[in-house]
């Protein structure tokens, strides 16, 4: 199943600081880590994921230090702030809400008609 | 793996030169094609297929400095808006302390004799006079802090 490009867009948020919250991490692992943890059906692209997490530091939700790959690059890791955690809390309650919405309306079934 | 660094580093260098808004991010997509074009060359496949696969997962450099700018232009856009509640909060603490100041000046000068008149004024002035000040040093202290913040 293939999870659809605009709530692919509106969940990105939230898991990007979701993983940040189990560890620290950068760009390729967090693409790696998502699609693991999907089983494949969600593919994060590069060109979504590094504007995101650039918008993300501007805002102060997270924060980028330095360090280097086994390959001797430089490779930039991303450590999520208190305002992200506080959001990535907010986020997950009007996930809850929506989640929690769409099973009520799809359970309550009154056989109503208007054809 | 100095081959591949010397592809990654030249393709850096036409990425920057033509889109120089990367230049602040080039380091991670390096590190981000190295990673990917590892991981081809561990799967079986030569440096240079490597490398071009690692770029055609990359995309569009074109696309890709488009989306680094718009999401410039959304930071600054949601910084600037928290920049203007700031100080409408103290412009709006200036404003009620004028007021009332308007509104007891005005009472006093309506319905008082002349020699309370004065003293109602005196104390007026001293009461929210230093409030308003208090209010200005406030949004000029926070629009200061702004400015230094987009500095």
């Amino acid at each position: 199943m293939r999870v659809p490009k605009d709530l692919m867009a509106a969940s990105a948020t939230p898991l990007v600081l979701s993983l940040l919250h189990r560890e620290d991490s950068y760009g390729y692992e967090l693409i790696r880590n998502i699609r693991t943890l999907s089983n494949g059906e969600l593919e994060w692209q590069e060109g979504m994921l590094y504007p995101l997490l650039h918008r993300l530091e501007q805002n102060g939700m997270i924060e980028s230090y330095e360090g280097t790959a086994d390959n001797g690059r430089k490779r930039k890791y991303y450590r999520l702030l208190p305002k992200g955690l506080k959001d990535l809390a907010e986020q997950r309650r009007s996930f809850e809400r929506i989640s929690g919405l769409l099973d009520q309306v799809t359970t309550f079934n009154p056989g109503v008609s208007h054809a | 793996m100095r081959d591949m660094d010397q592809l990654i580093d030249d393709w850096c260098t036409r990425a920057v030169a033509s889109h120089p808004e990367l230049e602040a991010h080039i380091d991670e997509l390096a590190d981000h094609l190295g990673c990917v074009a590892a991981k081809y060359t561990a799967s079986g496949f030569d440096r240079s297929e490597s490398f071009s696969r690692a770029l055609e997962e990359l995309g569009d450099v074109d696309q890709l400095a488009n989306q680094f700018r718009s999401a410039a232009r959304q930071s600054q856009l949601a910084r600037n808006v928290r920049c203007l509640a700031r100080t409408r909060r103290a412009e709006l603490a200036v404003s009620v302390a004028w007021i009332v100041m308007s509104l007891g000046w005005a009472a006093a000068m309506i319905g008082i004799e002349d020699s309370l008149n004065w003293m109602l004024a005196g104390w007026i002035l001293t009461t929210f006079g230093p409030l308003s000040a208090i209010g200005i040093w406030l949004a000029r202290r926070e629009e200061d802090a702004n400015n230094v913040a987009d500095a």
